[in-house]
């Protein structure tokens, strides 16, 4: 265009817009003085200056970053990426694209997430991302999507995971509301994933819908853990405080809507913990109820603020219909200060769970299709495996099974009757109800009495009302078992004990090598008569043979027997049923856990085999147990408690205890060491407390777990309750003589010194031990008759020479009564290098040891013994 | 002191060289400028979504920061380097939404897309190339307008800025872009002669 003609057009153009519309097409045609293509030309110009609006007004970079990104989305189709051909684009975005790849190796189908050059060129980052996402897939969760391969090709990082047919949890909110029971489904299989992570130290730190994708299956998968973390690059030091903040957070590619599922503490650079995680899952459980999410504005600063500050208004979901125990389980995931929400994922879930149980949601047919639990098609496809046995059974009282409406359903299995048998032949009916009772401990939405609670009523008349209303139980299994020959008889009644109706009964003939196929039948049959549900893990664990072996199931079930007599020589007898047993089958799992635990037994009180030999045996024991089958909650226990006591990994036995828990909800064992052995050593009694209030539900009768839930109040220096457990406990069992120590305690504790000490005098004369004297000699001494004391411990003295095991600790806080500071502070060193296990149950929370509190010899002692905040 | 100036240094170096007319340094300066740019965009993605009314020209401003005002106290002169910045960015761009118009006509067919994105860029990329064309054909009547269009658009630079790099008052500036942005858009939708 010739200069002077474009300056003519521009001058007209301006002229133009600036007059009123109306006015401008006279004008035109006079400026343009009948010049018709100038005059096109310049009206051209000017519709389009009406029409135009806000082309190119924003800058090219702000519409279209993703032109700056290094490589176009989809540039890789039909490339080869490691062992990975490509095939087609899945979705890109801000953490990279996302193909479908086909491992060539294994001719599979992969998901092929390539991540963003300038996110992988930090070595550090790379390999925390590396470390976590390896350890997210490595818990080998149902609801953690499964890592394969985490390579590089060149210098292009690559994950390959599983291949995922299904949504995210973000499309299907774009497309649709979810109904409650989808919302509850999706929220505790995603919850679980948490828990697992959580569990094994991984945060997951960027919770949104987009990185939840429901299976066609109706399975959920949580994706992209650890890949927050990579994303963590620094901000540039020049930008203004609140941008760097946002640039940390939100930076590269975890799109604005992140934003919205971020905690008060990441928007404020704070670290991150499993609370920031419940903070983002509780955005996302809002979402799904409301369609919306809680915290929203117009910019990223806006929406930091509402984060930061609003409180967000209740979820609404369709129909209005959302219960208050979710609103409430919503409110406290969106605590804005992370103490006062829930502290750890799987209190969500399991007020997740108890929600669904109290609803009991029927399946709606959701529009979507997303659902056909895989979960109740396993349970279903448990009940019907006992449809080909000869079993006659008779179901009675079908009317009889509404479950009541919320409280959870309990069930205690009695001892069997033996019809007879020798006192020697009495291990077999014991190992039936014990594998009865294991099964069924197994089910979370029903509590099981502990084996050691039912004994007392073993050949006892039985007034069945009066049996439930001890164990606070509703059911009751009885039954009884006869071996003739290589046969058995074995006849099972279900009842519910308060109405005394019976529900169901069956009488098995059988071989005896079907022992195992009849326990896993009998408890189908239970959780189908309780109409409870039981998970697919669950049907498996019934459904699945310990061993091959009918000889080492014996030797085991001989074993257990004597474990179950807590007699030092009983257990070395055990020791050799379970060293036969693994002889016989070495790849039972069972028999090594057993293994496991009578070493920890031995340990415990036992004189003659050293601790540290015990330990260690027990430990490789467990680990062997785990190595076989990591479904055994037995093993678990027994692993956490040699790495508790050759360790003093407070971290790891925390963690195999929560798993043992995790596959067992009702071992009495498992809550009784987390509460006891780990919580309360750690000092954390706020925690302790509760666990052990359920080991004592769980296992009513037992005298050390209640002993020891009433010592748990002493160590949280609360007194009188402590004393009152402890004056129950005794009354319920006056012969546990170790019982009334832990009641002296409770005495002295609470200022009655002389009833404490003819408390440990009367349990000395029931019990001749040696525990007992300690207190004896500590109690002489805090009362000032040093005389007595010093008479007490030469008995103390006496009894070591003769083989009975040193006590550091007793002799530390004698010591320490006597005004012997240092003393007792070199007793408690000795046993801390000895291992000993009382020392590191108590020495940060025994309150006889307090006068040492604050010197500094003694908290150095106490730091090594038991890390501060639990660490391992 | 035997040294190599370090990367921030170079682009200092270039960047002068640039200004002071050496049209080589460009090309020198794109490589070294680009990661940079190219972790700014992403930064830039991360707030896609919800409006863009954040700074527009933090963008450039960051690039700014890092690469010129705290190292070269002679480098003070922003809007000077804006202007370097969005020829820069002009280009990047440019030769990223060519090869993904290249990909859309040459690549294999999308089975599934989860995200819309993708189809969006290639939208964008199209309509993107569209506009240099049609700002190259501009340039060749009126550069300094087509210059007022690169610096505005691709380097988010504000009117004032402009005015002070092309040392023009800003009522021009803004004169110039009604008329460019006018024309373009005509030129773009097919109804120029």
């Amino acid at each position: 265009m010739e200069a002077g003609r474009w300056a003519r057009i521009t001058n007209i153009y301006h002229a133009a817009i600036a007059r009123p519309p109306v006015e401008r097409v006279s004008f035109l045609g006079e400026e343009c003085d009948g010049d018709e293509s100038l005059r096109k030309q310049v009206e051209a110009m000017v519709r389009s200056h009406e029409l135009s609006g806000d082309f190119i007004e924003l800058p090219a970079f702000a519409v279209a970053p993703e032109l700056l990104v290094n490589e176009p989305a989809g540039a890789l189709i039909g490339r080869s990426i490691g062992c990975y051909q490509v095939e087609s684009l899945l979705g890109a975005g801000g953490m990279g694209e996302v193909y479908l790849a086909r491992d060539e190796r294994l001719a599979r189908k992969v998901a092929l997430k390539l991540l963003p050059e300038h996110l992988t060129a930090d070595e550090i980052p790379l390999s925390r991302f590396k470390s976590e996402a390896r350890a997210a897939s490595a818990l080998n969760h149902p609801n953690i999507l499964t890592v394969y391969e985490i390579g590089a090709d060149g210098n292009r990082e690559f994950i390959a995971t599983e291949f995922i047919d299904g949504v995210t949890l973000h499309t299907l909110l774009a497309r649709e509301r979810m109904n409650l029971h989808d919302v509850l489904e999706v929220a505790i299989q995603a919850g679980s994933a948490l828990a697992a992570a959580h569990k094994a130290g991984v945060i997951h730190r960027d919770i949104k819908p987009g990185n939840i994708m429901l299976r066609q299956d109706g399975y959920v998968k949580v994706l992209d853990f650890g890949i927050a973390k990579l994303a963590q690059a620094e901000p540039a030091a020049s930008l203004p405080n609140e941008q760097r903040l946002l640039a940390t957070q939100t930076n590269f590619g975890s799109t604005m809507g992140t934003l919205r599922y971020m905690s008060p503490e990441q928007t404020r650079g704070e670290a991150v913990d499993e609370r920031t995680d419940i903070w983002s899952f509780g955005v996302v459980l809002y979402e799904m109820v409301a369609g919306v999410t809680p915290f929203s504005g117009k910019t990223p600063e806006e929406i930091i603020q509402a984060i930061q500050q609003v409180t967000s208004a209740p979820a609404v979901g369709p129909g209005d219909l959302v219960p208050a125990e979710l609103q409430e389980i919503i409110s406290k995931a969106l605590e804005k200060n992370r103490e006062r929400r829930f502290a750890h994922i799987d209190e969500m879930v399991e007020s997740l769970k108890q929600l669904r149980r109290k609803l009991d949601l029927p399946r709606e047919s959701s529009s979507n299709n997303w659902l056909a639990s895989p979960k109740r098609a396993a349970a279903a496809a448990a009940f019907i495996v006992l449809a080909g046995a000869a079993v006659v059974f008779t179901l009675i009282h079908s009317h009889a099974l509404r479950p009541a409406a919320s409280a959870p359903k309990s069930i205690a299995v009695l001892p069997l009757d033996d019809r007879g048998a020798s006192e020697s032949d009495r291990y077999f009916a014991d190992g039936i109800q014990h594998e009865l009772i294991r099964q069924l401990s197994r089910i979370e939405d029903l509590k099981v009495i502990s084996q050691g609670s039912t004994q007392r009523y073993q050949h006892s008349k039985r007034n069945l009302a009066e049996i439930a209303k001890q164990l606070g139980v509703t059911y009751l299994l009885e039954g009884s078992v006869e071996r003739i020959g290589k046969q058995i008889r074995l006849e099972t009644h279900l009842s519910n004990a308060p109405t005394q109706t019976q529900l169901w009964t069956a009488t098995y003939d059988r071989p005896l090598t079907d022992i195992f196929a009849v326990e896993s039948e009998i408890t189908t049959n239970v959780a189908g008569t309780l109409k409870i549900r039981v998970s697919g893990d669950d049907a498996h664990a019934f459904a699945s043979t310990p061993t091959q072996s009918s000889e080492a199931h014996e030797l085991y079930l001989r074993g257990h027997y004597l474990v179950g007599r807590r007699d030092e020589q009983d257990v070395k007898k055990a020791i050799d049923f379970y060293e036969q047993a693994i002889e016989k089958d070495p790849i039972y799992a069972l028999g090594y856990a057993g293994l496991a635990e009578a070493y920890v037994l031995l340990a415990a009180w036992g004189n003659e085999t050293p601790i540290q030999q015990c330990y260690a045996i027990a430990k490789t024991a467990a680990q062997k147990s785990v190595a076989i089958d990591t479904t055994l909650p037995e093993a678990h226990i027994g692993l956490a408690f040699a790495v508790l006591h050759q360790a003093r990994d407070f971290r790891r036995a925390r963690e195999e205890l929560e798993r043992a828990i995790e596959l067992a909800p009702n071992s009495a064992t498992a809550h009784y060491y987390l509460g006891y052995l780990v919580y309360a050593a750690e000092g954390d009694l706020d925690h302790a407390i509760p666990e052990m209030k359920r080991a004592v539900e769980l296992d009513p009768l037992s005298p050390i777990v209640n002993a020891n839930f009433g010592l748990c109040y002493l160590l949280a220096r609360r007194y009188p309750e402590g004393l009152a457990q402890l004056v129950k406990t005794v009354k319920s069992d006056p012969t546990a003589f170790f019982v009334y120590d832990g009641l002296g305690w409770a005495l002295a504790l609470n200022g009655r010194l002389d009833e404490a000490i003819e408390t440990w005098k009367q349990g000395y004369s029931i019990g001749h031990h040696y525990h007992a004297l300690a207190e004896l000699a500590y109690g002489y001494a805090i009362k000032g008759d040093r005389e007595q004391a010093l008479k007490v411990v030469a008995q103390l003295r006496d009894l070591e020479q003769h083989g009975t095991r040193v006590w550091p600790l007793g002799h530390a806080y004698i010591e320490l009564a006597l005004g012997n500071k240092q003393e007792a502070i070199a007793w408690l060193e000795r046993g801390a290098a000895e291992n000993d296990s009382a020392i590191l149950n108590y020495i940060k929370t025994l309150p006889p040891l307090d006068p040492l509190r604050g010197d500094p010899r003694f908290e150095r002692l106490v730091n090594e013994i038991v890390p501060p905040k639990g660490g391992g | 002191m035997a040294t190599p100036p370090s990367a921030q240094e170079q682009v200092t170096q270039l960047l002068e060289d640039w200004s002071s007319g050496d049209t080589n340094a460009l090309d020198k300066l794109i490589p070294l400028v680009q990661p940079e740019l190219h972790r700014l965009a992403h930064h830039y993605m991360s707030r896609e979504g919800e409006g863009h009314t954040l700074q527009t020209t933090a963008l450039v401003n960051e690039a700014y920061l890092q690469f010129a005002g705290k190292t070269h106290p002679r480098w003070q002169n922003r809007p000077h380097f804006f202007a370097v910045a969005a020829q820069l960015m002009r280009r990047i761009m440019v030769d990223h939404a060519r090869q993904r118009h290249a990909l859309k006509r040459g690549g294999a067919p999308r089975k599934v897309a989860l995200e819309e994105t993708a189809l969006v860029t290639e939208t964008r990329a199209a309509e993107l190339l569209a506009l240099d064309e049609a700002l190259e054909n501009l340039a060749a009547f009126d550069p300094r307008m087509s210059k007022i269009v690169e610096m505005r658009y691709f380097g988010g630079l504000t009117n004032e800025e402009i005015a002070e790099v092309l040392k023009m008052h800003p009522n021009t500036v803004m004169r110039d872009w009604s008329a460019a942005k006018a024309w373009l858009y005509t030129a773009l939708s097919g109804e120029e002669d």
